[in-house]
């Protein structure tokens, strides 16, 4: 049995239902959106066994092979509900995460793996282990340093250190007067590389890089700000291709979402890998089978 | 200035406080009000020097001897000098560089930091049993449910008995076997620092819970701490001038 985790809405994890009914594989939904007609239960001892039951329908622990992440926080999923659908929403959601720790299925993605992603720069330094070159990066409360890592690197940027409202913005003259406020807690900046961006997904060994055409300086924004944005597929050169696998599978994230940007010198910077990347906005433009390869995945430890 | 070592806790841990209160100078005490001090700088890859504030002091991060984190993670509770309507992101802005500042370091860190917690590896009770339940270790299962038709376990430490294992040391129980389970399961979980509680004294006693946060205010623990921080650091050769 697969299990898929997340609600209806979320594209990925349509897209790979979608792509799991048509190999007819054996699918159990974990509805989010259905908390309110949830029950779970979870016994760890010698062996891991448990059942979710939703309105009538059940699933076995034991009897899952593979499981396929999207979801989110209760508190986001379900703004105005009362205080007791709520609780029952987060109890429910701590304790599949409590059953994802323990089980012998193959989660895509685990959550221990993920966390990297919650730390720019700890992942940052993880990316360069890995042997792509990363942007000089200066995570500071001292004014001084800011001004001096600025003038030394022409342009810089600025982000979230954590995966919270993490925009990436070019520092102006207009956030001089604001940089006093980097005084209150340690801010992330970073030497500013011109290229063009590439979104590589890497499901298991394969590839899948799209090349995207953007003036914006996060290109996920720039439709907001008037900056239209053209996504095409791409043939990464084996090198690269190589170390986008060998950095996935440092990384032990089966299904990742590098973002890299190639310099007019042909040097490739890594800038953050996503765990749980949204790769049907990707697939749409590019009719590249991420979902496929993604169910492929999942029902590989079906039939294992 | 002679090497010391750091203690990152809230600055609600009166124990982690008064550890490094009876250390004298060599363990300063570090909390997340020092994240709002100018004077950090953290650079990667390798150029600049990489500067800390500790107890409101900048220091540069490489006379850092060794660090104990008591923290898992900084809550909106640690920064009551931010605005409230900031402080659940700052929380986590913290929390994530903390996370970097402590993997940039090549001094000991005790426990090594997890990138889902900074105190180790971020197991849920569950994951402790299955744990111990993989390395042969008897275990009091847990039984959990969005319905709870039965107790989980019994939560009370009456009748139970803890281990703390420090580094290859132990404080607590002499059982041998207990000892032995203690240590094996700190060795699965990648810490030096880990207190486990078995539901009773002898060598047949279940596992029943343990936790990355033994309790400071033991002398003894305190005591063998001190002592693991101060051969750790003199193992990678950070201690030549602290007495």
């Amino acid at each position: 049995m697969i299990l898929l985790w997340g609600t209806e809405r979320d594209r990925p994890l349509a897209r790979v239902r979608d792509a799991l009914a048509e190999q007819d594989a054996p699918v159990f939904f974990l509805d989010q959106a259905r908390a309110g007609e949830t029950e779970f239960a979870l016994d760890v001892g010698a062996e891991v066994r448990g059942r979710v039951l939703i309105a009538g329908d059940s699933c076995e622990l034991e009897e899952v092979s593979a499981v396929y992440l999207r979801g989110d926080t209760a508190d986001s999923l379900m703004p105005g509900q009362d205080e007791e659908a709520l609780r029952h929403a987060q109890a429910l959601d701590e304790m599949v995460t409590t059953w994802l720790g323990v089980t012998d299925a193959r989660v895509i993605n685990p959550f221990a793996a993920m966390a990297s992603n919650g730390s720019k720069p700890y992942q940052s330094m993880l990316i360069a282990r890995a042997g792509f070159a990363v942007p000089e990066t200066l995570v500071s409360t001292d004014i001084e340093a800011v001004r001096a890592f600025w003038d030394r690197h022409g342009e810089i940027i600025y982000k979230s250190t954590s995966a919270i409202r993490s925009i990436v913005s070019r520092l102006s003259k207009d956030h001089a007067e604001r940089l006093e406020h980097i005084k209150w807690c340690p801010t992330q900046f970073q030497q500013y590389v011109a290229g063009r961006d590439v979104r590589v997904h890497v499901i298991g060994d394969e590839i899948f890089a799209t090349e995207i055409h953007s003036d914006a300086d996060d290109y996920r924004y720039g439709e907001r700000d008037g900056l239209p944005t053209e996504l095409r597929a791409l043939a990464l050169p084996d090198d690269c291709a190589d170390r986008c696998r060998r950095l996935a599978h440092a990384l032990r994230l089966p299904v990742a979402g590098i973002d890299l940007r190639r310099t007019p010198q042909g040097e490739w910077y890594c800038f953050e890998v996503n765990p749980s990347p949204a790769f049907s906005y990707y697939e749409a433009a590019t009719h590249q089978p991420i979902a496929e390869a993604i169910a492929g995945l999942l029902m590989a430890s079906e039939r294992s | 200035m002679n090497a010391f070592f750091v203690v990152i806790a809230s600055r609600t841990d009166a124990a982690a406080a008064h550890f490094a209160a009876g250390a004298g100078s060599l363990v300063r005490m570090m909390t997340p009000a020092d994240l709002s001090q100018p004077g950090w700088s953290l650079h990667f890859p390798g150029t600049g020097p990489s500067t800390a504030v500790i107890a409101g002091e900048p220091v540069a991060s490489g006379t850092i001897a060794g660090v104990l984190t008591r923290l898992p993670a900084v809550t909106e509770h640690d920064l009551p000098h931010i605005i409230a309507a900031d402080r659940a992101y700052v929380a986590v802005e913290m929390t994530a560089f903390l996370l970097a500042w402590l993997t940039s370091l090549s001094c000991p860190l005790v426990n090594r930091p997890s990138a889902q917690c900074l105190s180790g590896p971020h197991w849920r009770e569950a994951q402790w049993i299955r744990a111990a339940n993989r390395l042969g270790i008897p275990a009091v299962p847990a039984m959990l449910g969005t319905r709870r038709t039965r107790p989980v376990h019994d939560e009370g430490e009456d009748g139970t008995t803890s281990v703390v294992v420090i580094g290859r040391q132990h404080v607590g129980t002499a059982d041998p076997v207990l000892v032995a389970h203690a240590h094996a399961l700190a060795d699965a979980a990648g810490v030096e620092l880990l207190s486990v509680r078995f539901d009773g004294e002898g060598p047949s006693a279940r596992f029943v819970a343990a936790s990355m946060w033994p309790d400071l205010d033991d002398a003894g623990v305190s005591d063998a701490v001190l002592r693991l921080m101060r051969s750790r650091a003199a193992a990678h050769g950070d201690l030549r001038e602290v007495g």
